[in-house]
């Protein structure tokens, strides 16, 4: 083992991210950019911000992590806008909460930007290097040292090794151990954070195979286009390069047969996958034994790049034996002669159980460890990155002495995701879903600005002028809520933009805001009689559309939003003995010991918390108050 | 299983592997080409420059004309210099272009199938059968092996040991065990890759930049006389009675290789260790010996791991043993 000589170290630094995946990458620009010294190790610097499985980003609940990510100073949604080769808005025909942006992107070339971010960014230093043992002392992180046995100090540390802890990949009946194909684990990490007492538990995940694009026939497919006109995850960037098109087609019987014919090869029923896998994203394999009876699923054929004739089959995700992967593909149609180029594969990985955080990401026993991504039990580029930029932005709080960031449930989806992760842990790989966010309504996409920006700006992030672009849109958006409202529309004007649209005739003059609210009007018909709306942007005429159309909805969630507010203000000192509290139930008492809420709003969420629980909670912490006061 | 029956398996999709495969496909042989993982392809695992004396350039760019090498690094040059005192040219090109530009050729190339494959084992008959380690088998009449050192692989860096190909990669140990098998014997090799460091934290004061080479080498090196000459610039200085050079690696990180001309790591004192982007490692690996027997019909083996070093041997190498490998048959 190393021996390092107390605070004798080579290199010392504010901050330390460990990992160049997507939650690293954020960390680290998000230290640098608060002024902190950081350090950015990587096994191998020729694959940060690589894009191991999908060749996209954004999409259902993952769309909006993005923006958020974005409205706080984060970097993804300008390098995946840049990087865009076909935009598409799903849900459009749902309503604005569920509405969602998915790029799909030139992996090799979102690599490149994000690389260019990085090496441009002031105070941050990349290092190549395997990290071999975290230097905990009284409880608090000292550093790191590498392999090569060079240390390095550190004030705080961001752990984000994706899925590199004492991984081995899997496919059939074979397995080795490493964390991508062809690149090797890291042991000597999962080794120290046992030593450091933090627990660990297996995932598993798992890619689909890539073919050969040149031998796909593409008559066999549907063509699926990118929308013309959309603004991206930052409403600035543009694509800087020319789009593509995606290709669908489904699976059949044939395939179907196949894969029923060799499931006992599958990892899944040998057992060669141990820990669980994303339910949500499921395996060609799963999706077959869970529904028998569908007669077909999706699968989406994307490309990687413009530089690579390699596509992603989407829907195709197996790590049964490469030769039914390939039976599989040349039963699906349009694919009866590809290529496979790579075959999908499962890795098994170490997480921690993220019960084991606070909710700024710090590890509750180890003062200024802090944990994000993959390694909390998340699946999905987003879903790091936004972990990353947050464990960032809160070890360099810790390093500055101030408090730490924690976004509410009705403030983000970051903020849901990261009470999920510390409040519920997680059964599988979390992965982000609208459904998740019981505000979603006022957690959209197109408000994200509005919402996160002048937080991203006091914490440092976003700049006098990105700030001033957030209140721009806030105040176009309400002029137009306003124009909207004093317009009174004469009936004429009103049929004619009614037209062949149907709906009554107007007969009395009628204020424009009450005919948007109509379900067949749109703002843009509107815009055709009211000049002033021409002046808007096509985003604050979306986002002053949903206001005004969504209003009543809009109005209880925030009324929701406000009463919840009461359970999560009410702050639970850390101090608490709830083993004095011989009224809660027993189950109760054990997971508050254990999860160790911040809030009585937090505490409610614990499965085994009852409301009975939380009406004792709060009348101890009531009554604690007034004891308070007493003493004084 | 694999039915599909290739004239030619190669293994191995550094610069040995990846110029034997555009050498047979070019003249007809339907040619699969194996490497370890296809997020990098052709990475030059060295410097990222080259050194050519003057009066070889003609003859050598003429031996790997119509090579994918020779086309790659025209498409990822980031310059063209006159060594200091010295009647030789330095080619200074961008590894990460040069590698996504081969990948782009050896899609493109109607006889190349590209696989992700780390082979295992292979069994030498009348073909030969080559196993991944994931159990794919895939058969050709004849095979190449250019696994570079990715062969029993180690590196050393610090005071620390591990199998590596190269570092980030595994290395089969299953390989080592085939040849092996076979009756060849295996001898270790070592050497050592120079240290990379973020240009920014570089003090600049003592580094001359390279001037550039006269206007007629550039023309051959070039081929065509449109491409821009010098996009990165790249340094020199003394050192100790010896010449170190500074090498841009990329045009998209700050990243500049530290290159000392006799070899090895540049002695300390030239760099601040916080400059320092990646270590010098130092590695071992196996290669086919001097005392290897007849090599078996059908099967040749290429590159570093039949002893070569240098870019441009290692090209010329997988380009001539492919072609033998044609010619037996």
């Amino acid at each position: 083992m190393f021996h390092v000589k107390r605070y004798d170290w080579d290199r010392k630094y504010q901050v330390v991210v460990v990992g160049g995946g997507h939650a690293g990458c954020e960390a680290a620009l998000a230290c640098s950019r608060l002024g902190m010294k950081t350090l950015l190790v990587t096994i191998n610097i020729d694959k940060i911000a690589l894009m191991p499985c999908n060749p996209a980003v954004g999409g259902i609940g993952k769309g909006q992590l993005v923006a958020e990510i974005h409205a706080l100073g984060g970097e993804m949604g300008k390098i995946a806008d840049r990087a865009c080769i076909q935009a598409r808005i799903l849900n459009r025909s749902k309503g604005p909460a569920v509405q969602a942006l998915r790029v799909q992107t030139d992996k090799k070339f979102y690599e490149d930007e994000m690389k260019k971010s990085l090496f441009s960014a002031e105070r941050l230093d990349v290092l190549q290097g395997m990290v071999g043992e975290i230097v905990i002392e009284g409880g608090e992180v000292k550093g790191i040292v590498l392999e090569n046995g060079i240390s390095v100090g550190a004030q705080a540390l961001v752990l984000a090794t994706g899925t590199f802890l004492n991984a081995s990949i899997v496919v059939g009946e074979k397995s080795y151990p490493a964390g991508r194909v062809g690149e090797y684990a890291s042991y000597q990490l999962s080794q120290s954070l046992k030593k450091a007492r933090i627990e660990l538990d297996r995932l598993q995940t798992a890619t689909p195979p890539r073919v050969d694009g040149r031998t796909v026939d593409y008559q066999k497919t549907i063509p699926q286009l990118g929308e013309e006109e959309v603004e991206g995850f930052s409403g600035k960037e543009r694509p800087l390069l020319p789009q593509m098109a995606c290709f669908l087609t489904y699976t059949n019987r044939e395939t179907h047969r196949i894969i029923k014919k060799h499931l006992h090869l599958s990892p899944i029923k040998t057992g060669g996958v141990k820990g669980r896998g994303p339910r949500f994203c499921p395996s060609i394999d799963r999706k077959i034994i869970n529904f028998p009876e569908k007669e077909r699923h999706p699968v989406f054929i994307e490309p990687e790049g413009w530089r690579t004739k390699e596509v992603y089959l989407q829907g195709l995700t197996t790590s049964m034996p490469a030769w039914v992967q390939k039976e599989i593909i040349a039963a699906t149609p349009g694919l009866e002669r590809a290529r496979m180029m790579r075959p999908g594969y499962a890795v098994m990985y170490d997480f921690a159980p993220p019960q084991q955080l606070h909710p700024t990401l710090e590890v509750k026993e180890i003062s200024g460890l802090f944990l994000a991504g993959q390694i909390n039990g998340t699946s999905g580029y987003e879903e790091a990155a936004a972990q990353g930029l947050m464990a960032g932005i809160n070890a360099a709080r810790k390093v500055q002495g101030k408090e730490g960031i924690v976004l509410k449930r009705s403030q983000a989806y970051i903020g849901v995701m990261i009470d999920d992760l510390v409040t519920k842990g997680v059964e599988e790989p979390y992965r982000m879903f609208t459904s998740r966010a019981e505000f979603r309504l006022i957690l959209r996409s197109d408000n994200a600005i509005n919402r996160l920006r002048p937080l991203g700006h006091s914490v440092g992030l976003v700049s006098d002028e990105e700030m001033e672009e957030a209140i721009e849109l806030g105040e176009g958006v309400n002029a137009i809520i306003e124009e909207l409202k004093v317009r009174k529309l004469a009936p004429e004007a009103v049929n004619q933009v009614l037209g062949s649209k149907g709906g009554n005739p107007a007969r009395e003059p009628l204020r424009a805001i009450d005919l948007l609210k109509r379900p067949e009007v749109r703002i843009k018909d509107l815009a055709e009689i009211l000049p002033k709306l021409r002046e808007r942007t096509p985003r604050e005429l979306f986002q002053a559309e949903t206001e005004v159309k969504y209003a009543g909805y809009i109005d209880r969630q925030l009324r929701d939003a406000e009463r919840m507010e009461g359970l999560e203000n009410s702050v639970i000192p850390l101090e608490i003995d709830y083993d004095q509290m011989k009224e809660l139930s027993f189950a109760a008492r054990e997971q508050l010991k254990r999860i160790k809420p911040r809030t009585l709003g937090q505490a409610a969420r614990i499965s085994t918390v009852t409301p009975a629980d939380i009406a004792l909670l709060s009348i101890y912490l009531k009554r604690k108050e007034i004891g308070d006061t007493g003493d004084t | 299983m694999d039915k599909s029956l290739y004239d030619l398996i190669v293994i191995g999709g550094g610069i040995t592997g990846c110029e034997a495969a555009w050498t047979a496909a070019s003249r007809g042989c339907r040619t699969l080409l194996c490497n370890i993982t296809l997020d990098q392809v052709n990475l030059p695992p060295h410097i990222s420059a080259l050194f050519i004396a003057e009066k070889d350039i003609e003859r050598v760019l003429t031996d790997l004309g119509g090579g994918i090498f020779l086309q790659a690094l025209r498409r990822s040059l980031l310059g063209v210099f006159s060594e200091p005192n010295e009647p030789n040219a330095v080619i200074s090109l961008d590894k990460r272009e040069f590698s996504l530009v081969s990948k782009e050729l050896l899609e493109n190339h109607p006889m190349i199938d590209l696989r992700q494959a780390l082979i295992g084992a292979a069994h030498i008959g009348d073909n030969i059968e080559s196993t991944s380690i994931f159990g794919e088998i895939f058969t050709a009449k004849k095979a190449l092996f250019a696994p570079g050192t990715y062969v029993g692989g180690r590196i050393r860096v610090g005071k620390s040991v591990f199998s590596a190909g190269r570092y980030g990669d595994l290395s089969s140990d299953e390989l080592k065990k085939v040849f092996e098998d076979q009756g060849f014997k295996l001898v270790e090799w070592e050497g050592k890759t120079p240290q990379v460091v973020d240009m920014r934290r570089v003090n600049m004061e003592g580094w001359r930049e390279l001037p550039p080479a006269g206007a007629a080498i550039q023309d051959i090196i070039l081929g065509r006389k449109d491409i821009p000459q010098v996009r990165m610039k790249a340094f020199w200085r003394e050192n100790q009675g010896n010449i170190c050079y500074l090498f841009p690696l990329s045009s998209k990180t700050r990243e500049a290789q530290l290159h000392q001309k006799d070899g090895g790591r540049a002695p300390s004192g030239v760099m601040d260790e916080k400059a320092v982007v990646r270590d010098s490692v130092e590695h071992s690996c196996l290669i086919v010996g001097s005392a290897a027997p007849n090599p078996l019909k059908g099967l040749a083996f290429a590159g570093k791991f039949a002893g070569k070093n240098g870019y441009i041997e290692c090209a010329l190498d997988g380009r001539d043993k492919a072609l033998k490998l044609m010619g037996e048959g």
